[in-house]
């Protein structure tokens, strides 16, 4: 009878242990799939960017209302005159120059939630 | 009909009109005041128990340790003259092994030992783009935050673990896992070493547990005991928000 309960004993002990060994590999591999969806998600990301920057050939009309309004300046003098890709080590970096009665501008483009923003800052 | 009559009506109609709309925002407000019944998924509660009895587990069975950088002329920075300097250290050590803190606790961050595996609580936030949970994978609409067992090493049979890591400046658990810093730590004989980006002589660093630095304090450090106590509550997943996420496998 002593026997029975040792091995009982022994069985419900076992039962009880937690698996570390098991937590271990476990949370191993579920922190490398979130850094690969990560590296993903930012490969994505960089290439909208690089696309975004190539294609840009012209001002957005609004963008250049805009623009206007702030520095007073004639809406026809604006001019584009090209984009700059800059690869940085996070991400690449996306800038633009204008022509206008403001002089010559270099405004950096931002990308919140893959939605490109022109700057209408003049630096 | 006449006017008068017709007024009567209309005096009337509004009557019950007002008194409709009285009744309405009353029902409204009381309808505004029960409480909303909050209807989280059942996969999600499921990981959340998980999450919380994996703790459980680790704080039962594993030993929860803080592991410091500064003791006494060990400690470097690399000053404005570019040059590695000493500085004084964030706590000093008595001979008999007990932790005083000086003002600030910056240099260190905290670690589990169960099982000779060594896990740190990781910060970890789901929101719509998901994280994974033994292998699930929960996502929310609105954050949530919880601290998840990262594994960062593990203690061979001499007891010695080496493992990357980087100290955190004012928080108490770190939001990613770092190999700017390379630990060298003797859980026997709780001698450390330590070397990494910023600063790069090999030096001691130390080890202890979160018993060892609350009951060994001399002068109480309501601090590091604040640190301990909020280290351990924050290793839960909270409530807040889990009815807006989803189990997705």
């Amino acid at each position: 009878m002593r026997y029975i309960y040792f091995l009982f004993f022994l069985f419900s002990a076992q039962s009880s242990a937690y698996d570390f060994d098991n937590l271990y590999k476990q949370m191993n591999t579920d922190l490398y799939e979130v850094a690969t969806k990560k590296i993903k998600k930012k490969y994505k990301r960089n290439e909208f960017i690089r696309t975004y920057c190539n294609s840009l050939k012209r001002f957005p009309f609004s963008w250049k209302e805009k623009f206007s309004k702030k520095y007073k300046i004639n809406i026809d003098s604006i001019k584009f005159l090209g984009v700059t890709l800059t690869e940085g080590s996070y991400s690449p970096y996306c800038s633009v120059k204008s022509s206008s009665d403001r002089g010559v501008c270099k405004h950096w483009i931002t990308f919140a939630n893959q939605v490109p923003r022109i700057s209408n800052e003049c630096k | 009909m006449n006017a008068s009559n017709i007024k009567i009506i209309l005096i009337f109609v509004l009557t019950i009109a007002s008194a409709n709309s009285i009744a309405s925002l009353k029902d409204k407000y009381k309808e505004q005041q029960k409480p909303k019944k909050v209807v989280i998924p059942q996969e999600v509660l499921d990981i959340r128990d998980d999450i919380n009895n994996t703790w459980n587990a680790i704080r039962k069975e594993g030993v929860f340790y803080f592991l410091m950088d500064g003791s006494l002329g060990n400690k470097y920075y690399y000053d404005n003259n570019k040059r590695w300097s000493q500085s004084s250290p964030n706590f000093s050590i008595y001979n008999d092994g007990r932790f005083l803190y000086n003002d600030s606790l910056k240099d260190f961050f905290p670690l589990f030992v169960v099982d000779n595996k060594i896990f740190i609580p990781l910060i970890t936030s789901v929101g719509k783009s998901g994280t994974s949970w033994k292998g699930k994978t929960i996502s929310c609409k609105k954050a949530v935050i919880f601290s998840r067992p990262a594994p960062v090493g593990e203690i061979d049979n001499d007891g010695i673990a080496s493992f990357k890591m980087k100290y955190l400046k004012y928080k108490d658990i770190p939001k990613e896992l770092s190999t700017k810093q390379e630990f060298e730590v003797n859980f026997d004989t709780k001698e450390c070493y330590a070397t990494g980006k910023y600063v790069k002589p090999v030096h001691k660093c130390h080890i202890a547990s979160s018993n060892e630095l609350i009951s060994g304090n001399k002068r109480p450090s309501s601090n590091l005991r604040d640190l301990v106590r909020r280290i351990q509550t924050r290793l839960y997943l909270q409530k807040k928000n889990l009815e807006t996420c989803k189990v997705e496998k």
